[in-house]
């Protein structure tokens, strides 16, 4: 009786997440009919078809890996960095004030600018890399820093009177302050790692990309491919997003278990 | 006796408040000392002075060398997500040591000691709060009106127990609660 309550309890969140996602693709699908061009606006089922084609591809495998690769390198980068430079800013005044114009810099300069003169400096294929990482890095360093910031005083005390060691403090206070804003600045990251990422790759042209490839499609002005190729990257993005949250539920889990 | 915390004509103020004025005594080994006094007294202040927390605007404190503090603040200051032993375990120096699962048992917490402190009432979290204060290996032991939120029984039950640990160290007690001065055998006083 509960197992079927509980199915009927699933289905029912699952309706409830999925009618939304219905209702915008039969708009959707509606808006195509209206138009009947394809290459002003193919239709959801032209966009699955074409990527029905490019998954059998090994070129279209090839792409995913090669910028996935580029652009979870920038936002790794971007997670040590961001998380080793906002614990150096937070047990330091002057580091902070000395990083406080560069990451204010990177974060209002248009990521078109950062392109062209990242471009200059390093060969296009590692120019996702470069641009996630500047993506990522002010985000990541200034939650962080928030949160450290934010670390109640009350329990650095308490940490102070009982003399616990370093590894006991970072272990029992900061983890537990810094996860949730880590979790929240990776889920923001990754957006925009992935967007600045696909971009710069677009811009730069670097060969087995996606950028390359949608860059292909709007030369050819083969728009079913653009739109496959963007609901790979959505698809992608989602599963990344999902997967980095499962990895800070179990990190978060096993902190709470083994501290 | 053996004085571990001296006190020399100290005073604090917080703004324009004067919170102690020129206050001297001695918290010595093996006493208790229960500090009195109305709210804003400066009680609190006093056992932040004792153990460094706070500094004094004038006057000394002199501690003995190596001295190690236990506290149990007014705030439980736990660490919320961790379990109820893993907070206790915290102010062991030994990880292995079996004494906060002893204490919890002894506490009536050994069925929520694996429970996040979060997820625990406020009695539960107070006396998590004062095991790990008992818990703690140390030569002073700071007490903040540590029974406040405990019904009658879990006060006397927590007062066995503090007492037990009284031997050896310097208890300095704040309270309001006239039951706490009846259950322990011996004490000084200071009223602020």
């Amino acid at each position: 009786m509960s197992g079927r309550f509980d199915n009927i309890l699933t289905f029912k969140r699952l309706a409830e997440r999925l009618w939304p996602i219905l209702v915008w693709v039969a708009v959707w699908a509606l808006a195509a009919a209206l138009l009947g061009q394809p290459v002003l606006l193919p239709s959801p089922g032209e966009t699955v078809v074409r990527l029905s084609q490019l998954v059998v591809t090994g070129e279209f495998w090839a792409s995913i890996a090669c910028s996935l690769g580029h652009i979870a390198l920038g936002f790794l980068l971007a997670c040590l960095l961001g998380i080793g430079l906002a614990s150096l800013s937070y047990m330091s005044a002057p580091v902070r004030r000395l990083l406080a114009p560069v990451v204010g810099a990177i974060k209002a300069a248009p990521v078109a600018s950062f392109i062209i003169l990242v471009l200059v400096w390093v060969p296009s294929r590692d120019l996702s890399l470069v641009i996630s990482f500047l993506m990522g890095f002010p985000i990541m360093y200034t939650n962080i820093l928030q949160a450290l910031l934010a670390t109640d005083a009350g329990m650095l005390e308490m940490a102070l009177v009982f003399r616990l060691s370093t590894a006991k403090r970072i272990r029992s206070i900061y983890l537990s302050q810094v996860l949730p804003s880590f979790e929240a600045a990776c889920s923001l990251a990754l957006g925009f790692c992935w967007k600045a990422g696909i971009a710069a790759e677009v811009i730069g042209l670097p060969d087995h990309t996606i950028g390359d490839h949608l860059h292909d499609a709007k030369i050819y002005l083969d728009t079913p491919s653009l739109f496959a190729w963007t609901l790979a990257v959505i698809v992608l993005s989602i599963i990344i997003e999902k997967a980095v949250r499962a990895l800070i539920a179990r990190a978060v889990a096993y902190v709470e278990a083994h501290a | 006796m053996d004085a571990l915390v001296t006190f020399d004509a100290v005073s604090k103020t917080f703004g324009e408040k004067l919170v102690l004025d020129c206050f001297s005594y001695a918290f010595c080994r093996d006493t208790v000392t229960f500090i009195e006094g109305p709210s804003g007294a400066g009680k609190t202040t006093l056992l932040r002075l004792a153990c460094g927390l706070e500094k004094p605007d004038s006057g000394t404190i002199k501690r003995v060398d190596g001295l190690r503090f236990s506290f149990a603040f007014q705030e439980d200051r736990l660490c919320e997500n961790l379990s109820a032993s893993a907070n206790v375990r915290l102010a062991c120096a030994d990880a292995k040591s079996s004494v906060p699962e002893e204490l919890l048992a002894r506490f009536g917490l050994s069925d929520s000691r694996a429970t996040a402190v979060r997820k625990l009432s406020g009695g539960e979290r107070r006396r998590v709060a004062l095991a790990r204060a008992l818990a703690a290996d140390s030569d002073v032991l700071l007490l903040d009106e540590p029974l406040t939120g405990l019904d009658d029984d879990a006060k006397a039950r927590a007062i066995g127990i503090i007492e037990e640990h009284l031997p050896g160290k310097a208890v300095l007690w704040v309270t309001h609660d006239k039951d706490e001065k009846r259950l322990i055998p011996s004490f000084n006083i200071v009223t602020l």
